[in-house]
């Protein structure tokens, strides 16, 4: 091989500014991170270097009461349980909705499909804190919905929409709608349409269709936008901040608030180590997934 | 009788054809003629403008592909990816809501018809393309359709497979009893293949008939051009001679024709002669001049390129043997004739 008889020293100058930036930007920060998770802490903020310590990681599941003794408390579990089931929901709404939006665009002409993808990427040139004000303003109380209904009759008084968790599935799945849309875009756009005629010639209606040919096809996008919509809802903090107001933490919020008001950074950084374990775990699943399939499949 | 496209654009102009039961019937034409677009009609994937398409008296236009008892085999196959060969022959079936005892033996039968039985468990992507193009043939002979349309099927084949495959494909119709109609831009596919051939031009049905009739018979002179090589001459009625087979070729001299068509005095026709049909000899008495310009040796046989005294190159194909080696060479005059039956008289277009 020709890159072997190069001498060592180029092929550290060439690998070399991307394994710094790898460095700087990744590994460097998740080890301090690391570190801080098992560091003492300052009541004033920061932490005691050099006192080491796992309370934060108990801290997780269990409480020290006031004599001293350890007992079990989930009420942070639960908010890591409500950050899960609401990145869920926000992830099946975006696919469910998603899916005939990004068929719709890649049936369509070449010139209409440009149109359509700027379209959908168009909410991204605003900035995210004025778009979730934007909901803010329709779901309040006396906001756009409810006032709107008022007067149509529908509702004698204001529907409580605002800081539900319903408010924060809202805000969610409009955010990351696009991350769903445009992976499951590519692959349907990639598939050859004579494979739908020969599914029709071959008696399969256009359910059948649907369901036996373009579904498989796309799964590939399905997944990949799966992912896109999970992981960044499972950390998000800005939506549930404003939306949620307060009630509905996701725990973006509770890591937020360690290193904030509750000057709790142990805490945090393990909060934070745990979120990244879940995405973790998701996306091995996904390539563990992903592989059988393409041994069966593919 | 179908019409397709626009005032804009016509795809079809007033196509009308009669395809028999049990028929190997072929669309012969160049690129762009229309031929494919006829199929996408049969099929159901267009909608003519104007037109009705019976089939065994009943009228499909109104019915969409899925419900059409027609299965197509597409030009690049169109093979489902994601599935196995098994799968792809199966799938048709299983869109009708057959039984799954019929399905399986219906699939069995269809792989040992195409003798694929040892792929039945295999990728598309991992068989070669000629294995794809037999799992395409019994994907769509598989729901035992009343007529199976293939669109240059063989087309991606290298030529030794494509052989292979032409003789494949007429087994298989034989076979199975079901109409094919086979589209091709390929002249000797046709003539090997078809019990008869629809020649295509420019959206028209040019000629209609069997592959004998429409290489001996040519009636346009775009039929004859198309298929097979052939030599076209102007002619005239002889002034004197009284029969109506009776033409004269300008400074050449009278040919005889046997073909039916009466041409009217003043009136200049086209005469068209297979190459392979002219004979050649010394020149005398009672043959038709001319100059040899060129001798080719093709190992078969030999072509001789000759000029007519007016200036048309002509061509004359003789087949070589150790008995009648002609010992002509360029600048040889020749004398040739021709048998009545062998001139077709061509329709002008």
């Amino acid at each position: 091989m020709r890159a072997n008889t190069r001498p060592l020293v180029f092929r550290i100058l060439l690998i070399g500014p991307a394994a710094l930036a790898i460095c700087i930007f990744m590994v460097i920060p998740l080890m301090l991170m690391a570190w801080i998770s098992i560091q003492g802490r300052d009541y004033s903020g920061g932490v005691i270097w050099g006192q080491f310590t796992f309370d934060a990681y108990t801290r997780l599941f269990f409480e020290r009461e006031l004599d001293g003794t350890i007992a079990l408390n989930l009420s942070y579990f639960k908010i890591i349980l409500r950050s899960i089931w609401l990145s869920a929901l926000t992830m099946t709404i975006s696919l469910v909705v998603g899916f005939p939006v990004a068929l719709f665009m890649a049936t369509r002409s070449q010139r209409w499909r440009a149109v359509l993808i700027f379209m959908v990427t168009l909410p991204f040139w605003t900035n995210l804190l004025v778009r979730n004000y934007a909901w803010i303003l329709l779901l309040r109380d006396h906001g756009t919905i409810n006032n709107t209904l008022l007067w149509l009759g529908v509702i004698s008084e204001p529907l409580p929409l605002l800081h539900t968790q319903l408010a924060v599935a809202i805000g969610l799945t409009y955010s990351f709608m696009p991350f769903m849309v445009l992976p499951i875009y590519s692959s349907l756009e990639k598939i050859d349409f004579r494979l739908v005629e020969a599914s029709f010639d071959l008696y399969a209606s256009r359910w059948h269709t649907l369901k036996r040919v373009i579904f498989p096809l796309a799964v590939p996008g399905m997944v990949a936008g799966c992912i896109l919509v999970f992981v960044p809802s499972l950390g998000s903090y800005v939506t549930p901040e404003l939306l949620g107001g307060g009630k509905t933490l996701m725990i973006g919020n509770l890591i937020g608030l360690q290193f904030g008001a509750a000057r709790n950074w142990p805490f945090g950084a393990a909060l934070g180590l745990f979120l990244l374990l879940l995405v973790m775990i998701a996306l091995t699943s996904y390539a563990r997934s992903y592989r059988t399939n393409a041994q069966v499949g593919k | 009788m179908f019409g397709a496209g626009d005032s804009a654009f016509k795809a079809l102009d007033n196509v009308s054809i009669n395809i028999r039961q049990n028929e190997f019937f072929t669309l012969l034409g160049p690129s762009g003629c229309g031929k494919t677009t006829l199929l996408r009609l049969i099929a159901g994937f267009e909608q003519p403008t104007s037109g009705t398409i019976l089939l065994n008296g009943e009228n499909i236009i109104d019915l969409p592909p899925f419900k059409r008892p027609v299965n197509t085999v597409f030009q690049n196959y169109a093979l489902f990816p994601h599935m196995t060969v098994a799968q792809n022959i199966s799938f048709g079936l299983e869109m009708q809501n057959r039984p799954k005892a019929e399905i399986k033996t219906n699939v069995d039968e269809m792989l040992s018809l195409v003798r694929m039985e040892s792929m039945a468990g295999r990728r598309i992507t991992e068989i070669s393309g000629g294995q794809q193009q037999r799992v395409a043939l019994a994907r769509a002979l598989a729901p035992k359709p009343k007529l199976l349309l293939l669109d240059e099927p063989l087309s991606a084949l290298d030529l030794q497979l494509r052989k292979d495959m032409q003789l494949e494909l007429k087994r298989l119709q034989l076979e199975t009893g079901i109409t094919f109609i086979f589209v091709t831009h390929d002249q000797e596919e046709a003539l090997t293949m078809s019990d008869r051939i629809a020649v295509m031009d420019k959206g028209q049905i040019l000629q209609v008939g069997t592959p004998r009739d429409i290489y001996d018979r040519p009636q346009h002179r775009f039929v004859a051009g198309f298929i097979g090589e052939i030599n076209l001459l102007q002619a005239g009625p002889s002034g004197s001679a009284g029969e109506p087979g009776d033409y004269a070729i300008d400074q050449t001299g009278p040919i005889r024709v046997q073909d039916g068509k009466v041409a009217q005095q003043g009136q200049s026709i086209t005469l068209a002669i297979r190459p392979e049909c002219i004979s050649l000899s010394l020149p005398a008495e009672g043959k038709l001049p001319g100059t040899i310009s060129n001798v080719v040796y093709h190992g078969t046989d030999t072509i001789y390129h000759y000029t007519l005294p007016n200036g048309v190159a002509m061509r004359a194909r003789c087949q070589n043997s150790t008995m009648t080696t002609l010992p002509f060479v360029a600048g040889d005059a020749i004398g040739w004739s021709v048998d009545p039956r062998s001139v077709s008289v061509l329709e002008d277009k």
